[in-house]
């Protein structure tokens, strides 16, 4: 009886309502556009990092300190790199190149490395969560590059780093960051094919930008040096670049993955360049890497050449594949709570480490939660004040009700349900038309219809629920008041 | 005074309304009502029959004294006892008809049967008796702006009876009513006084009322200064 009174009341004032809904619609809209582009999902830049990587969660062996400062201080958990550029075997380096660039990102004990032929426990088919499709281990070898050019013979660092052509394939979209040529495939399973990294833009690397070594053709042959493992010395594999073997690929693509913008450094000042009127210049900003991406079945008969027979590569990441990204941060802590000894984190997390431990996100997301506070005050208070002339007007018709037998509190909670279902179309309101904006984008964007619908559903709930909460709690007080109007007085008048 | 059971008594009320001083709108006031009276409340403008009335049917409460519905005393209700109480023993009839407007005549008699749980199918047979009985029959889905005055008072009578309360609290039926509409009201009050047995107080200062009455209370200043029966 209350939700047919309710209801039937909504529909009668809506006009009177509206502008406690408007209110209420805002606050929703801005929560969503926050949730959604915010520092809530911002899926589409972590497409790039996703494709790259292979990967929706990464597991690091050993307890993983992040911060440049604490790192620089040698404090505590911090890893002190000791291996030479070109060598490191995480990704690691593309969510925080500054620690990359000052080498703080290797564990010292020997328990950072993991058997990449032996799954740890709670990673085994029957023991990991649902939601995760696959687990692999990150397959590197370190390696060099050998050009000629005009000057001479140029060697640069450039480890081979396995693809498994049939997850690419059937997970992820890494065609559209392939610059020249195309991605692998799975004809390519076993060829001795590689992608590199290609120019950024239009134009060469600048100066002093990886990769160092110049840019193959497309269809160029590139020699690759490998050396042999000698074996394990106290857990960490000893190459040995005297026994090493030279390894043809053929260049069959250039990728390049651009992460966003970043601001344009004089390298002389040392400070922003700004135009004329002041604003900042930005340069494009790409995930950098060394690496030589070659289908994981050719990567294991390269191993097959350069180790010792039976003996296993060690792995310094796990990568983890989910069936639906959206619950990468769910099933990584979930993982985290079996894996106690291990670092695990989502792309997503990793992102927002490395771009916090840049200063990039920290300001505009706490500005976004001042805003949306100040939004939601904003919209409780219009709903007040909406609600309370709104009774007043109807002052008779509570004491009707409470006349032929409805309590105080009835009349309290027939106010509040009208108040929720203001709170419920408002927020309906606001969340649909941000979304389906933000939809449009993500729509372009790398990300799937499933993570999309999820996300959306995921956002939908939250600010729903948030908005409806502010609401009813913001109509408490006109529902009071609505309780505690005089009865005879009003029925006497006409 | 009928030799019957008394079903609503007010016990040396009084109600005080503090506005500046204090204005005593019923001063020690007690009177008993029996069962199928039909009792009518008279006095001037302010003398404090529309707030006894209140008082009577449990909107308000007294300053002092006691009010008792048979045995029930109205200060050991809570506000939702009184509410309950309303709901079930006590009907109102006002002079302005306090329909709600957004409500058919059906849904506005069927609301208190709601209210105490009628299911929705009782609820309409019972309240298409009612309308019947006060001669709406035909106007059951009609909004009150789409009706008369005299058509309004009597949808107001049917929800006043919809749960079958002890007493019906009718604060100027008529005062809002030309004198046919007012004779018809008063002729339904007298037809269900007889035929159903139901109790009525009635305030007004028509003098065409006092003939329907059993009793008639005249008031003055708050208290009761004759009874004529």
């Amino acid at each position: 009886m209350l939700w047919q009174l309710a209801v039937r009341n909504v529909r009668r004032n809506w006009s009177q309502t509206l502008l406690g809904l408007i209110g209420v619609a805002i606050a929703a809209g801005v929560m969503t556009a926050s949730l959604s582009l915010g520092a809530g999902y911002p899926e589409v830049s972590h497409v790039e990092h996703r494709s790259l990587t292979g990967a929706d969660i990464l597991i690091y062996p050993g307890r993983l300190g992040v911060g440049v400062h604490d790192a620089a201080e040698g404090a505590g958990e911090q890893w002190r790199w000791s291996m030479r550029r070109g060598e490191v075997l995480s990704d690691l380096s593309f969510f925080q190149p500054d620690l990359y660039e000052d080498g703080y990102i290797h564990p010292p004990d020997d328990s950072a490395y993991f058997d990449a032929e032996a799954l740890p426990e709670p990673l085994l088919p029957e023991m990991r969560p649902a939601e995760v499709a696959d687990v692999h281990p990150l397959l590197k070898l370190p390696g060099r590059v050998v050009m000629d050019t005009p000057s001479g013979t140029k060697v640069h660092p450039a480890p081979l780093r396995a693809r498994d052509v049939q997850i690419d394939h059937e997970r992820r979209d890494v065609t559209p960051y392939v610059y020249r040529g195309r991605w692998l495939d799975a004809d390519d399973a076993g060829e001795y094919v590689a992608l590199m990294q290609g120019p950024r833009g239009s134009g060469v690397p600048a100066e002093g930008t990886r990769p160092q070594y110049p840019v193959p053709g497309l269809h160029d042959s590139v020699t690759v040096q490998v050396p042999s493992l000698a074996g394990y010395a106290d857990g960490h594999p000893v190459w040995n670049w005297d026994d090493a073997r030279s390894i043809k690929l053929q260049v069959i693509g250039l990728f390049s993955f651009r992460v966003g913008e970043k601001p344009y450094i004089d390298e002389e000042t040392g400070s922003y360049v700004r135009d004329s009127e002041g604003k900042m210049e930005m340069v494009p900003k790409y995930l950098e890497t060394e690496d030589i991406f070659i289908p994981e079945e050719t990567w294991w008969a390269i191993w097959e050449e350069i180790a010792p027979e039976g003996t296993s590569p060690r792995a310094y990441q796990f990568n983890v594949v989910l069936h639906d990204m959206a619950r990468a941060e769910q099933v990584a802590e979930d993982l985290a709570g079996g894996l106690p000894g291990s670092t695990v984190r989502s792309v997503p997390e990793q992102v927002m480490i490395g771009q916090r431990a840049r200063g990039q996100a920290g300001v505009p997301a706490d500005m976004s939660t001042v805003l949306l506070i100040a939004m939601f005050l904003v919209a409780g208070l219009l709903l007040v004040a909406n609600m309370y002339v709104l009774i007043m007007q109807r002052r008779k018709e509570m004491a009707i009700l409470k006349a032929v037998g409805m309590s105080g509190i009835q009349v309290m909670g027939l106010i509040l349900v009208e108040v929720l279902f203001i709170g419920l179309a408002g927020a309906l309101l606001g969340f649909t038309a941000v979304r389906l904006v933000v939809t449009g984008v993500l729509l372009v964007s790398e990300v799937t219809a499933a993570e999309i619908g999820l996300l959306t559903l995921q956002t939908g709930a939250l600010v729903v629920g948030s908005s409806t909460l502010m609401a009813a709690l913001f109509g408490v007080l006109p529902a009071y008041l609505a309780m505690k109007q005089t009865t005879m007085e009003v029925l006497r008048d006409a | 005074m009928p030799d019957s059971e008394v079903i609503l008594r007010a016990d040396e009320i009084t109600k005080i309304y503090l506005v500046g001083a204090g204005v005593k709108a019923v001063d020690h006031l007690s009177m008993e009502v029996g069962r199928g009276e039909f009792k009518l409340v008279t006095g001037p403008s302010g003398c404090g029959k529309s707030t006894l009335l209140g008082l009577l049917g449990g909107l308000d409460r007294p300053t002092y004294g006691e009010i008792y519905l048979r045995d029930q005393s109205y200060s050991e209700l809570s506000e939702n006892g009184l509410a309950r109480l309303r709901r079930t023993e006590v009907g109102f009839v006002f002079q302005f008809f306090n329909l709600l407007n957004d409500l058919t005549a059906r849904e506005n008699v069927e609301l208190p049967m709601r209210l105490v749980g009628v299911q929705m199918a009782e609820a309409g047979d019972r309240c298409a008796d009612l309308l019947s009985s006060v001669g709406l029959a035909e106007r059951m889905n009609h909004y009150p702006h789409e009706m008369s005055g005299g058509e309004q008072q009597r949808v107001a009578i049917a929800r006043a009876l919809a749960n079958d309360p002890a007493v019906v609290l009718a604060d100027e039926p008529t005062g809002n009513l030309d004198s046919k509409n007012s004779a018809d009201v008063m002729d339904l009050f007298r037809r269900l006084n007889e035929e159903r047995d139901q109790t009525f107080v009635v305030v007004s200062h028509d003098e065409a009322a006092h003939d329907y009455a059993s009793e008639i209370v005249h008031m003055q200043d708050g208290a009761i200064c004759r009874v004529e029966v």
